[in-house]
């Protein structure tokens, strides 16, 4: 019996493993290049089309909205689901004493911007739906990628092979393509799970968010529209099953007393979403013919709420440097372009990736000494006014450095 | 009977053993980190300034940057395996690339078949493209100077080749002690960056010298700049307050 024959691989110049927020915002970055983009992604469409809420919230810097304005994303983000922040403290335990952030000193209006997830994938793909220049496959898994000196190619679950010039991975923090490519990837497991939650409340929140380290949990409060907030509850992991499993009111209370009433009686205004702690950062962010971007690059621990930011400018790095690459009749998947993108993209988050697992480690360490350092940086911070200015700066991030 | 070699058809600017040594390493043209992997580093900066002087003088519109060469007639002078010629094409450009080499114009046809290309390569010397009075709106005489037997001839050649109007960019290595050290000493023998022999001191070329050259045959500079390495970042970049090395003169035919 004759075999089938094999059919000839589809080709593109870029194949974007992943239709998540990074992947489709590269897709969207290179709209203006006659390059033949594909998307891949495992769920179907309406998944990504009309995503879920998931209850991530994202804190936009200043830099990623503008991005996303440039993009034609944020247009497409409905404007009564941002929450400006005006204001942040960083408490310590049961102590009154507080980290200040305030946009007035920050020379913004606000010091950034709160957006339920969801609604970015939405807006995201709102964005590059009907893009001329973009294939999107759907619920499609790859099952194998190869890359050599002339070529990159991959097959799908279907049969299919795709080649490219490049393919770009947005498939995650435990991005399984970066495994087939043999690219090491250093894990940090913090044993610890992050639980989320939207909570009404009977006093106004100003626009302030909270974050407060309690022994043994972490408390994040972020001001949301509709005067909601968003609570986000990190502990231990074996402690999420008996929380997951309260009652509403039971959880609502708990939160409120934590929280010390300050925002009045509190109630739970939606599902609660549970997400264990491992930050996650590759080795290096290419291999031949092949570049990692999002959460596949960099998979930060959430108390910063970089994880979204970084992987939008990381994206940004990448089609900056294939226009740059294009307009000069090169090759788009040289090392060249990929080391570049490398090079700007690692010094723009490793600081930051270091630096939160260290904050991370010592605000959720209960031993007296840890206790009484993360005093002291908060006593400190608010009369030492270059350190404040410092971290007001890394949470807002005006300029992209590269 | 022996027979004696055949004469190769050649011109007064092209050397002979010039040829030899390039022939012999015409496969290795397209490896990035092969022979001449300093070429593949200094390409982008080489693309950047061409382009750009071309969309200064020729007046071309940066409206699709992808293709912003679109219709325009470029020759490739010392071609080589066409580092130049296919970004070039990529852009739009109709390219045709010359080299006195046949081994190293067949190498340059295959890979451009390779890459989808639609280039003309032809083994050949610009007096001959000149004597056909073919003319072009950029012609690129790139690293070529320094391995040119008869300056005079060349020069009159590369000029007849442009329309009036038209962009030349050469670029060529200095002939100072810098350039002693630096191209020789630690290209060829300390980084083994060209393999040896590539490069002979005593023919390169003064920027004043291809300045005269070029301006006795009716051209006039209008740019001109250094190509400097860093080794720390190993990449190469344009000063134009440097020229003690490897440098880049602009022309323009009016």
């Amino acid at each position: 019996m004759p075999k089938a024959r094999r059919k000839a691989a589809t080709e593109y110049d870029v194949i974007i493993i992943g239709g998540g927020p990074a992947g489709l915002a590269l897709a969207c970055s290179l709209h203006d290049t006659p390059l033949r983009l594909c998307v891949i992604e495992k769920q179907p469409v309406e998944q990504i089309a009309q995503a879920a809420p998931d209850g991530r919230d994202i804190a936009l810097t200043h830099t990623s909205k503008t991005l996303l304005a440039e993009m034609g994303v944020y247009a497409h983000i409905p404007a009564e689901e941002i929450s400006p922040i005006k204001q942040a403290h960083v408490v310590n335990g049961t102590s009154e004493r507080a980290l200040r952030f305030d946009a007035k000193t920050d020379g913004h209006g606000e010091l950034g911007y709160l957006v339920p997830n969801h609604f970015i994938r939405r807006a995201t793909y709102q964005s590059v739906k009907g893009q001329k220049n973009l294939t999107i496959i759907t619920g499609q898994d790859v099952q194998a990628v190869q890359t050599n000196e002339q070529t990159a190619s991959l097959s799908l679950a279907d049969g299919r092979t795709l080649q490219a010039k490049l393919i770009v991975a947005a498939d995650g923090r435990f991005s399984p393509s970066r495994k087939m490519m043999g690219i090491p990837t250093s894990m940090r497991d913090f044993g610890r799970t992050v639980i989320v939650a939207r909570l009404s409340h009977t006093k106004p929140h100003d626009n302030t968010a909270f974050e407060c380290f309690h022994y043994g949990r972490t408390l994040a409060i972020l001001p949301m529209t509709k005067g909601q907030s968003s609570a986000v509850i990190t502990l231990s992991s074996h402690e999420t099953a008996a929380v997951m499993e309260q009652s509403p009111d039971d959880f609502a209370h708990d939160v409120q007393k934590r929280f010390g009433n300050k925002l009045g009686t509190m109630k739970l205004a939606g599902k609660r979403h549970a997400y264990p702690l491992v930050a996650t950062y590759a080795d290096r962010f290419y291999g031949k013919r092949y570049a990692l971007v999002g959460d596949a690059a960099v998979g930060m621990h959430p108390v910063t709420a970089h994880g979204y930011n970084f992987g939008l400018y990381g994206q940004n790095v990448l089609a900056r440097e294939i226009k740059k690459t294009l307009s000069l009749g090169l090759d788009i998947g040289s090392n060249d372009v990929l080391s570049a993108y490398n090079r700007q993209h690692r010094h723009a988050t490793l600081p930051l990736f270091l630096g939160t697992n260290a904050i991370v480690g010592l605000f959720t360490d209960d031993r007296p000494l840890a206790k009484a350092i993360r005093g002291a940086i908060i006593r400190a911070g608010n009369f030492i006014t270059p350190v404040k200015s410092l971290i007001t700066h890394q949470l807002t991030a005006t300029s992209l450095t590269g | 009977m022996t027979q004696a070699p055949m004469p190769t058809k050649k011109s007064a600017s092209i050397s002979s053993d010039e040829i030899a040594r390039f022939s012999a390493q015409s496969e290795d043209w397209w490896l990035a980190d092969g022979d001449f992997a300093p070429l593949h580093k200094l390409n982008p900066v080489r693309l950047a300034y061409v382009r750009d002087q071309a969309v200064e003088r020729l007046k071309i519109s940066k409206a699709s940057p992808y293709n912003i060469f679109s219709g325009l007639k470029l020759l490739d002078v010392g071609c080589g395996g066409g580092l130049l010629a296919e970004p070039m094409a990529r852009l739009g450009a109709k390219v045709t690339g010359i080299d006195a080499s046949e081994a190293g114009i067949k190498a340059a046809r295959a890979h451009a078949r390779q890459s989808g290309l639609e280039i003309s390569y032809q083994a050949t010397s610009v007096e001959e493209v000149a004597a056909k009075g073919k003319q072009y709106d950029v012609v690129t005489a790139m690293e070529i100077v320094e391995h040119v037997a008869d300056m005079n001839a060349f020069s009159r050649a590369l000029a007849d080749c442009l329309h009036p109007g038209g962009l030349l960019v050469a670029s060529t290595l200095n002939r100072t002690a810098k350039s002693y050290a630096m191209g020789i000493v630690a290209a060829e023998y300390i980084l083994r960056w060209v393999p040896r022999g590539t490069h002979q001191w005593k023919k390169f070329v003064r920027p004043s010298e291809l300045m005269r050259a070029l301006e006795q045959h009716g051209l006039r500079v209008v740019d001109a700049t250094g190509v400097v390495y860093n080794p720390l970042h190993q990449t190469f970049s344009l000063d134009p307050r440097d020229l003690s090395v490897n440098y880049m003169v602009a022309f323009v035919k009016d």
